[in-house]
């Protein structure tokens, strides 16, 4: 508000010379590593693969953000939960042919953990809703660290595996363009992402509730004016926050493997991504999500792994001490910094 | 008027340092072969005191920081963390690398060093403090969380200084000239006399002009500022506050253990860290010691019955205590358990005057 | 120590948005002055903008010899600057007398060291901030409610219980925010007969007030606003008789409200 508009220009300059800054920073480590142009091309696809399971968390914190002002900090024990829910009802002992069994592992644990997002919203914010935002955070982080304890005590502390969707086994589908690898299950997690966005573009854009969530989340009191009830719209939006974790810890599964508490890591990756895009535009937050993978994918390939997310809480302090507006979504300010 | 105010405090500062005494003698005099642990049926130890000793001290800071200013932080354990690798790399300087030798292996240079760790911490408390405390609500919170992470990876990353995630090993014991502040039973005493003496520098700050500050930011932070409170000062001086008794916890841990890693500093630390605040009650020094210990000895229970239970060692299992109780707690309480009790207390007082 | 207060074409837009389009006027010392204008003039952003609380975004606030603008709410308040609330901004978690304790913060130095110890020089600053914010409740009659919490306390005393606040960190120009809005009559008179012994003790004072009887009665000067700008600055009596005031207050007639 106070910055005056002649400085626009100026922040754009030094904006552009920190990317070009750190792309020479990462060209000149990856040349000590010896690494060639297939890798980066390598570190680019698989970014993009991790950012877009960053962008179906995105837009977890999106939905229920934008209509609740809450962060909901166990959207990474959702990725967990479905990932969990799935690969253990695959490894029932069922009397159906593999593919069909795995269908119905995936429908479980997207439908599972939609109810434990249900369940959540109403056992744990629904009651303390009137609560100051930084009372509703940490109850989502007293929801998180019980579901992941629950999670060692029911699948123990090893991690599990998940076969990959097109072989039905451990042992994936491989392209090879060169030196560059594509896994067959990168294409079913880019397949994913696609394909929840055009449900949830006809879902937002086509349904009634789909308009009385956005009423919503634009203004409260003027959709509850028009007989929208904001209490089941809250509800319904840590549903579809839960399905959307749990479609994005399946369709992960294969490619990791999961473990009782891949979510808080996952879930504060998500948390980067959404607030990279300003936390209340779809768009942003997926283009977000793939920033992310891409930059956090390279930083660790010409450094070291183990550096891997500290450049995602690097980038989370940068973005809210300097634009926590968001880099992407631009303009909208959050309703609690108005 | 003033009497009153001060009387229940210090009676309180002065029955805790007589139980805790007694507690401590009861281990060093023995009396018909008892232990302390034996009055609790060994649930209760030596150890387990010591511990609660020493989060009681990081939750008094936090208490300071997240109850009475309205900061809040999950990221404490950081600030833990950089407290006791201050100690444990300084106190080994000479056994580990040589250095400084006559000045690191002399009897003063870990008490010297609890103080350099408490003073650099502050000082990163501070630079941080600046921008950090510019954010409110679910921002602080998500910022400060990043910033314990970085801290909690960076120390297992920076292995030639911090051990990597095998930690530091070695770190001597304490020693006032040549008597040795060990066994545990010596260590206790050290540790409790930290923490009581925290509390009350803790309860003399917000019964003074600096806590009467915190406290209107945290109601109001515009209101405050007009008024003439230098808010954004203020907030960082809390959070310095708040990281440098967190260090000074961490030098007392580092020298407990002998020895420091990754691992007890992490993000579970953090929020165990706000839950024991959150129980004993945001805004109550007098909380802390008595969240600490209820979570402490809860959690412990717990994972012993787990164990029991469902034959399972290791694993943190403790955290389904942890998160239900921090969800309860934020539902129905969220001033914490004591001050609910003393709210309770002060509404059936003010009933009876109002029936009077 | 009384200083003027020099408003220069003031200007605040909030994203394209003009709230406050060159708005210039004075207070001098020991002086009443009022501004009144139809909701939405833009009163209660000029106040922010003075106490420091809003930037504005073009023009100046002299306060005597300095320039308040890019000063912090703290600093203005140390430079004899205090303001009120239109809807109270009390502490609720304190006594009524820690409220007005908390506004002789600015005017004491005691260092976290002194207090976390305890030091002679602490104890008996706090002991004088006590004092000092009693006298203010004395001022205001409500010594006898010192212990009781700010909330607890009925609508018109927590008015009252503001002012005390705001002069006990020692203003030359008080800044009253809507002080009547919500009270009765007989609490109307009470705040008009303390205003004047404000008044009296040496202090300027710059009202924002809805009250167009309760404004002509009692100040020196009033400013209107219309829409962001000035558009008239005079005695009551210039005021009454402003063919643009009467035009901006259409439909009520001014002269009747009088």
């Amino acid at each position: 508000m106070h910055r005056k508009p002649q400085r626009q220009p100026v922040r754009l300059i030094i904006a552009a010379l920190v990317v070009f800054g750190l792309a020479a920073l990462s060209l000149l480590l990856g040349s000590q590593k010896g690494l060639q142009p297939q890798h980066y091309i390598q570190l680019t696809i698989d970014g993009v693969r991790a950012g877009s399971i960053y962008a179906l968390m995105a837009l977890g914190f999106v939905v229920v953000y934008s209509v609740t002002g809450i962060i909901n900090f166990a959207q990474g024990e959702f990725v967990m939960l479905g990932a969990m829910i799935c690969l253990t009802v695959n490894d029932l002992d069922l009397p159906l042919p593999p593919a069909l069994k795995l269908i119905a592992a995936i429908l479980a644990g997207v439908l599972l953990t939609t109810l434990i997002g249900a369940g959540m919203e109403r056992l744990t914010i629904h009651p303390a809703r009137r609560s100051p935002p930084v009372t509703l955070i940490i109850i989502t982080i007293g929801v998180t660290i019980t579901l992941r304890a629950a999670a060692l005590l029911v699948w123990g502390a090893d991690p599990h595996v998940l076969p990959a969707f097109t072989t039905l086994a451990l042992e994936d589908k491989i392209f090879r363009f060169g030196g560059v690898i594509i896994q067959a299950q990168s294409l079913w997690i880019w397949g994913a992402l696609i394909a929840i966005l055009i449900l949830l573009y006809f879902f937002l854009e086509r349904t009634l509730l789909g308009k009385a969530l956005r009423a919503c989340a634009v203004n409260r009191r003027a959709a509850q004016l028009v007989g929208i009830n904001p209490d089941r719209m809250a509800l319904l939006s840590f549903a579809l926050a839960a399905a959307l974790g749990a479609i994005g810890g399946i369709v992960l599964g294969p490619v990791t493997r999961p473990i009782y508490d891949m979510g808080v890591m996952l879930g504060l990756r998500g948390f980067v991504s959404a607030i990279i895009g300003g936390l209340l535009s779809v768009p942003g937050v997926v283009v977000g999500g793939l920033l992310l993978g891409v930059v956090e994918n390279i930083a660790a390939g010409v450094t070291d792994p183990a550096y891997k997310s500290v450049v995602s809480f690097i980038i989370l302090i940068a973005i809210l001490l300097f634009r926590p507006q968001g880099i992407i979504g631009g303009g909208e300010k959050p309703a609690e910094e108005a | 008027m003033k009497k009153l105010r001060i009387g229940p405090n210090l009676a309180g500062v002065i029955i805790l340092a007589v139980v805790l005494a007694l507690f401590g003698a009861i281990d060093i005099i023995r009396p018909f072969g008892l232990r302390f642990s034996d009055l609790s049926g060994r649930v209760v130890t030596i150890d387990t005191m010591i511990r609660i000793g020493i989060l009681t001290i990081v939750v008094v800071g936090l208490n300071l920081l997240m109850g009475y200013a309205g900061q809040v932080s999950l990221g404490q354990a950081g600030f833990y963390a950089l407290g006791a690798y201050a100690s444990g790399i300084l106190a080994t300087l000479a056994s580990r690398h040589g250095m400084l030798v006559g000045v690191a292996d002399t009897w003063w240079w870990p008490w010297l060093a609890i103080l350099i760790g408490m003073i650099l911490t502050g000082l990163f408390a501070f630079l941080v403090g600046k921008p950090i405390l510019r954010l409110k609500g679910n921002y602080l919170a998500m910022a400060t969380l990043g910033l314990g992470f970085i801290i909690s990876i960076l120390s297992g990353q920076l292995s030639t200084l911090t051990g990597g995630y095998d930690g530091l090993t070695g770190i001597p014991r304490l020693r006032i000239g040549e008597f040795a502040l060990w066994p545990a039973q010596r260590y206790y005493f050290l540790v409790w006399g930290a923490a009581i003496a925290v509390i009350v520098v803790a309860l003399n700050i917000v019964h003074s002009r600096i806590g009467r500050a915190l406290r209107a930011i945290h109601t109001n932070e515009t209101a405050a500022n007009t008024s003439g409170v230098d808010t954004e000062h203020y907030k960082v001086l809390a959070l310095v506050i708040s990281a440098m008794l967190a260090s000074l916890a961490g030098s007392l841990y580092a020298h407990f253990q002998s020895a420091v890693s990754p691992s007890p500093f992490g993000f579970k630390a953090s929020v165990e860290l706000v839950t024991m605040a959150a129980v004993g009650g945001l805004s109550s020094i007098w909380g802390a010691p008595l969240g600490v210990a209820v979570m402490f000895i809860l959690s412990n229970l717990l994972q012993s019955q787990i164990e029991a239970v469902f034959h399972i060692r290791g694993g943190e299992y403790e955290l389904i205590i942890y998160g239900l109780v921090l969800v309860l707690i934020m539902i129905f309480m969220p001033q914490g358990a004591i001050s609910s009790l003393g709210a309770w207390r002060r509404n059936a007082r003010r009933e009876k005057e109002g029936a009077a | 120590m009384t200083a003027r207060l020099e408003v220069t074409n003031l200007r605040k837009d909030f994203e394209g948005l003009m709230a406050v389009f060159d708005v210039s006027f004075s207070v001098e010392a020991r002086e009443i002055v009022s501004l009144i204008g139809p909701n939405g003039a833009g009163k209660t952003t000029i106040f922010n903008m003075i106490s420091g609380i809003l930037p504005s975004t073009g023009g100046t606030i002299q306060y005597g010899e300095n320039e308040l603008g890019g000063l912090k709410p703290h600093a203005i308040s140390a430079l004899g600057l205090a303001r009120t609330f239109q809807n109270l901004r009390l502490f609720g978690n304190m006594t009524a007398l820690e409220n007005v304790m908390i506004g002789r913060h600015g005017r004491s130095d005691a260092s976290v060291f002194g207090t976390a110890f305890r030091l002679p020089s602490a104890r008996r600053q706090e002991r004088a901030m006590r004092e000092a914010a009693m006298r203010q409740l004395e001022k205001v009659g409500l010594a006898g409610k010192a212990d009781s919490n700010a909330l607890s306390l009925p609508f018109g005393q927590q008015r009252l219980l503001e002012i005390a606040r705001a002069l006990a960190t020692e203003p030359s120009l008080l800044l009253l925010d809507e002080a009547g809005s919500g009270l009765n009559r007989p609490e109307k008179e009470e705040l008009d007969r303390l205003i004047r012994e404000i008044r009296d003790s040496g202090v300027a004072i710059l009202l924002v007030e809805h009250d167009i009887p309760f404004v002509t009665a009692l100040s020196d000067r009033i400013v209107v606003l219309e829409h962001g700008m000035k558009i008239a600055d005079g005695t009551p009596a210039e005021i009454r008789s402003d063919e643009r005031v009467i035009a901006a207050y259409l439909g009520e007639d001014i002269r009747d409200l009088c």
